[in-house]
């Protein structure tokens, strides 16, 4: 695994941005010590079923918006809505583009044009969104980890499709 | 995002992460993930570009479900079309995020 010599350093830009304030404790798990949890890839990607979960804070124009801080709910979105009723809600990047083209963070037609193609399965009929930048990591942990892996266990998906913003 | 992955991938499914944040990504440790050097809020692509968007979706995926080693990440080999320099100014004071009202919110770290 390279790492590309470009990336941006958004750890420490993050602590220059708030250096008034206490700094900010990104998770840091230690690979020796608390190595990833793995589960193998089995089945070919044409034939599995993938449920998307999105943290760019898409919501439906009928749904409530996210909050600005520490809003751990999250709302489905069908895999077929009509991208003119999405809506975006997020403190934490610039959501225009995303405004103007939900695609950018929430690929739902994306993935649905892949199933038509025959490289993917037939997707789960909802994707999971919420609004990322949890300030704290405990209730991340404790209060929407575990609620979106038993969506996903519910949704029989053969793979979770993460995509942040 | 990295803590949702690993919860997931306990659980017995595989998660793949996209992520345009290397060292965030890198340092929680998720199971699986895919590079797209792009600006936070494009990880899957730029506005009004379909075909794009569903190359970027399609190679990552097949990109991620080849990984063979936890906490990998492999980066892809999409440029970001627009701004150029906007890595020197991502996450500057002059360049935060925008709140929904569009207007920048400096109050508080995200994760």
């Amino acid at each position: 695994m390279e790492r590309p010599a470009d990336v941006v350093p958004y750890i420490d830009r993050t602590r220059e941005l708030y250096a008034s304030q206490a700094a900010y404790r990104w998770v840091v798990h230690d690979p020796q010590r608390e190595p990833p949890p793995w589960t193998p890839v089995t089945r070919p990607l044409a034939e599995s079923r993938i449920a998307l979960i999105a943290s760019g804070g898409v919501h439906r124009d009928d749904q409530e918006p996210f909050h600005f801080r520490d809003d751990t709910s999250h709302r489905e979105i069908p895999m077929d809505t009509d991208p003119a009723r999405l809506r975006v809600a997020h403190f934490g990047y610039d959501i225009r583009d995303a405004q103007r083209d939900p695609g950018c963070v929430l690929p739902l037609r994306a993935l649905r044009d892949l199933a038509a193609a025959g490289v993917v399965g037939e997707p789960a009929s909802q994707a999971l969104s919420f609004m990322g930048g949890i300030y704290s990591a405990r209730r991340v942990r404790e209060e929407l980890a575990p609620r979106v892996r038993d969506w996903v266990l519910r949704q029989r998906a053969d793979l979770a499709y993460l995509v942040p913003a | 995002m990295g803590l949702i992955a690993r919860e997931i991938e306990a659980a017995g499914v595989p998660t793949l992460s996209m992520t345009s944040a290397w060292d965030i990504t890198a340092a929680v440790g998720a199971p699986r993930a895919v590079y797209v050097h792009h600006p936070l809020g494009h990880q899957t692509g730029a506005p009004d570009d379909p075909e794009g968007q569903r190359a970027i979706v399609a190679a990552a995926l097949e990109a991620g479900v080849a990984l063979e080693r936890p906490g990998e990440i492999v980066p892809l080999s999409v440029r970001w079309a627009g701004d150029p320099g906007w890595e020197e100014r991502a996450y500057t004071p002059e360049h935060t995020a925008t709140g929904p009202d569009g207007k920048p919110d400096r109050d508080g770290p995200r994760a």
